[in-house]
């Protein structure tokens, strides 16, 4: 299931330009839809590099740092990745680059389970795939972990910045997954690239000879293979309920890992990301290595450029998962791999459902959305059940592919919030 | 000032749109309407077996369709105050295009112009497409007619009806299906023929060729799917195949049951409608396969004319059921094994009961030569 797109990845090339010095910075006080954080500073405090600014209530007990030096400026809400306003920490960068901690280089190999836990729980790091999972969850288990997917797939069209960074960063990627193998006791590692990245699998393979356990594993280019779910039953052919610990895999991202490695070697926490500006909307779409907490408006402003064009559609994230901005005041979260900008082109009119089933075809969590959809209109909800309407992952190719232009994923969406309020 | 345009995700969609696909369709129809009117009218009328009248007779039937469709579905929408848009006229020329390819050519203009107002009345009204398919009820409407009113054959142009005693899905419910070679094929030429569409039928239904080469171009366009036409088509040679086995024809037996009786143009045009058939792969292929055992049924056990017009009428209306099950099966195949080794079951047991039940000799039906002693 899935299906291929053209990818539009030439657009932003996998060299990656610099802009880690904003005049200011606005850390999101927020964790996907989580806005539950603890804030530890106020107005006027000094912050260095690596300071917590909050910690996350609950379960998911990440601290968020301040990935600049200077003076808070105080609380603010600034756009953020879900396309909603959220509290913000302002800091106004003083240009220092002070660390809060000592940034001594470690060696990799010298950790243990526990400080390697430790120390990812620490520097904050989560998953920057686009969810932004706790890291330290995913390791922290007693079950033996046998298999580690490296997700260097990027399967959504135009993003390339995992790509970009594994371009520049491959030798530290590969020692890092090695690392985390020995660390863990992991057996064997997998790279998963797309079969059309023909230029990271030339890389990878000059690489990949000094580490025997981990193989480099070519997958389809189709969308969205790099859906955890898609690439554990790619490369392990086995399915999971909830996540695929429960099968003994864990699988990270390329930007991950490279986050891992700073934290580890320079016990460097997650304040530095790669994120990808592009689309048809910007004068010269590039990959920008940015601090977290960046306005995108100033990256887009000081690098990028608009096109002359008057209406424009900014997406947080790619054309599939991504969300719609009001605004080009996006506070740049570990989250965001990418900002897409569109030239806006009047809509197709909706029609009805032509029952065409193509939705059905390319679905990747295999659901029936033509039959779904009819079962919410009647409000059928034993039949939702039924149907499974709660594994849809939101992928929207259901929406690309329906040739009468109706939002089928918005309408399985609701599908399945109807359907949790009604089993409450 | 840039103004930033909010809307729902996904920010990319795919180019192919309901009227492209609707226009494959139309391109895929065109050659067979080239058809009906070369085999119909134009190759007699050179060869002097027919007038000028005659032979414009395949167009007038076929424009007949069209017009009435197209004032019909407007008046209709004028009724509703909806705007008609490309997709629904490309629709509406389609399923007319359809309609009229089935057409027996001796049909009377009224019957075409009532078939066709009742067929786009039908298709107007969503939730009876969902049961039925217009089309089918627009082609029996017309049958019945010819029943009730006409009692003749009227599948024949003049150039036929001056050589032929029946169409070949008559001769084979005549000789119960079991006649030989010479009975089935050979009043008609060779399966070459039947291949080349030079056999009586409806008007563009005959020819094999073009058939096959619109459900190809169909396909690589992704206008339909594959898994109805060919489960059924496999399905029919696969218990012809049986029969043929049994009773000792030779391999043109299968391909005989399948070229012939307008199966070829109803798996690929009518059976496919997306309206009244499943949208799960695994309904699309019982959908398939059930009707390619009661088109089997009717053809030996009912005698049935058409098959394969009345097949795709009956499971239409248990296309939803089929969907349910096709929908249940993407998760747990396992559910849907019994139900599929009960139909492989039915068609094996088809294949041996009818193969075995009745023996011919060189092409001569013994259960008939019985009969007569």
């Amino acid at each position: 299931m899935g299906y291929k797109l053209s990818d539009l990845k030439k657009m932003s090339n996998f060299t990656i330009t610099e802009y880690l010095t904003p005049k200011y910075v606005y850390i999101p006080l927020a964790s996907g839809r989580d806005e539950n954080v603890t804030i530890f500073v106020k107005k006027g405090d000094y912050v260095a590099i690596g300071t917590v600014l909050g910690k996350r209530k609950g379960a998911n007990k990440v601290p968020i740092h301040s990935s600049v030096s200077g003076h808070v400026v105080g609380i603010v809400k600034k756009l953020y990745v879900t396309g909603e306003m959220v509290r913000c920490v302002k800091i106004e960068n003083d240009g220092k680059e002070s660390y809060a901690e000592s940034t001594t280089k470690k060696k990799l190999n010298q950790y243990t389970k526990e400080s390697f836990l430790e120390t990812i729980l620490d520097t904050g790091i989560v998953g920057l795939g686009g969810e932004g999972f706790p890291t330290y969850i995913k390791y922290n288990t007693d079950k033996k972990i046998h298999t580690l997917i490296v997700n260097a797939v990027e399967c959504e069209p135009y993003i390339t910045s995992d790509t970009a960074l594994m371009m520049e960063k491959c030798e530290e990627i590969l020692e890092t997954v090695d690392a985390i193998m020995e660390i863990n006791h992991i057996d064997r590692a997998m790279i998963a690239v797309s079969k059309a990245n023909t230029e990271l699998i030339h890389k990878l393979n000059n690489f990949i000879g000094t580490y025997l356990n981990i193989k480099i594993k070519v997958v389809p280019n189709i969308y969205p293979m790099g859906w955890e779910r898609s690439l554990v039953r790619e490369l392990c052919h086995t399915n999971y309920n909830d996540i695929p610990l429960e099968k003994g895999i864990v699988v990270n991202n390329v930007s991950t890992i490279y986050a891992i490695y700073e934290a580890l070697k320079y016990h460097k926490p997650m304040i530095e990301r790669v994120v990808t500006f592009t689309g048809n909307g910007f004068k010269q779409p590039c990959n920008v290595r940015i601090k977290i907490g960046t306005l995108a408006k100033d990256v887009i402003t000081s690098l990028i450029g608009y096109q002359a064009i008057e209406e424009i559609q900014l997406v947080a994230g790619g054309p599939f998962m991504g969300s719609s901005l009001a605004n080009d005041n996006l506070a740049l979260s570990p989250e965001v791999n990418c900002v897409l900008a569109l030239p806006y082109e009047k809509e197709e009119p909706i029609l009805p459902c032509i029952r065409c089933g193509k939705c059905a075809t390319v679905c990747p969590a295999k659901l029936n959305p033509t039959g779904i959809d009819k079962a919410y209109r009647k409000k059928d909800f034993k039949k939702l059940k039924q149907l499974e309407v709660e594994r849809c992952i939101g992928c929207g190719l259901c929406s690309y592919i329906c040739p009468a232009n109706r939002n089928v994923r918005k309408q399985i969406a609701l599908a399945k919030q109807r359907l949790r309020e009604e089993e409450k | 000032m840039k103004a930033f345009v909010l809307k729902d995700g996904p920010f990319i969609k795919s180019q192919v749109k309901a009227r492209h696909l609707s226009l494959y369709l139309l391109i895929a129809l065109i050659p067979l309407v080239l058809f009906a009117w070369v085999k119909n009218g134009i190759y007699p009328y050179l060869h002097q077996n027919m007038t000028f009248q005659e032979m414009c007779l395949p167009i007038i039937l076929i424009v007949s369709t069209v017009m009435t469709s197209i004032i019909t579905h407007y008046l209709i929408q004028k009724i509703k105050k909806e705007k008609m848009n490309t997709y629904q006229w490309l629709n509406i020329l389609n399923i007319s295009f359809i309609f009229s390819l089935l057409l027996p050519i001796q049909t009377p203009i009224y019957f075409v112009v009532i078939a066709s107002f009742v067929m786009t009345v039908l298709e107007s009204c969503e939730p009876l497409k969902k049961y039925t398919n217009p089309i089918v009820i627009g082609i029996l409407l017309i049958l019945l007619g010819n029943i009730l009113f006409l009692q003749g054959n009227i599948y024949y142009n003049t150039y036929e009806q001056k050589q032929l005693v029946d169409t070949p899905s008559e001769a084979m419910i005549t000789n119960n299906q079991l006649s030989g070679y010479q009975v089935l094929v050979q009043p008609y030429g060779r399966i070459l023929d039947f291949i080349l569409g030079s056999v009586p039928g409806g008007l563009g239904t005959t020819c094999s060729i073009l058939l096959i080469f619109a459900f190809l171009y169909l396909c690589y366009k992704k206008a339909i799917e594959w898994e109805i036409t060919i489960t059924y088509i496999l399905t029919v040679f696969g218990i012809s195949a049986f029969i043929g086995l049994f009773s000792k024809f030779g391999y043109w037996y299968p391909i005989y049951q399948v070229i012939s009786g307008g199966l070829l143009f109803g798996a690929i045009f009518l059976a496919t409608d997306p309206m009244s058939t499943p949208t799960t792969t695994a309904g699309k292929i019982l959908y398939g396969l059930c009707l390619g055992i009661i088109t089997t049924i009717l053809r030996y056990f009912v005698g049935c004319n058409e098959s394969v017009l009345i097949s795709i009428f009956l499971m239409s209306l248990f296309s939803i059921k089929l969907d349910d099950i096709g929908s249940i099966a993407r998760f747990h195949f396992e559910k849907s094994i019994p139900i599929f080794i009960c139909i492989w079951i039915c068609i094996l047991a088809l294949g041996i009961f009818i193969g075995t039940k009745y023996q011919v000799e060189q092409g001569i039906d013994v259960y008939q030569k019985r009969e007569s002693i």
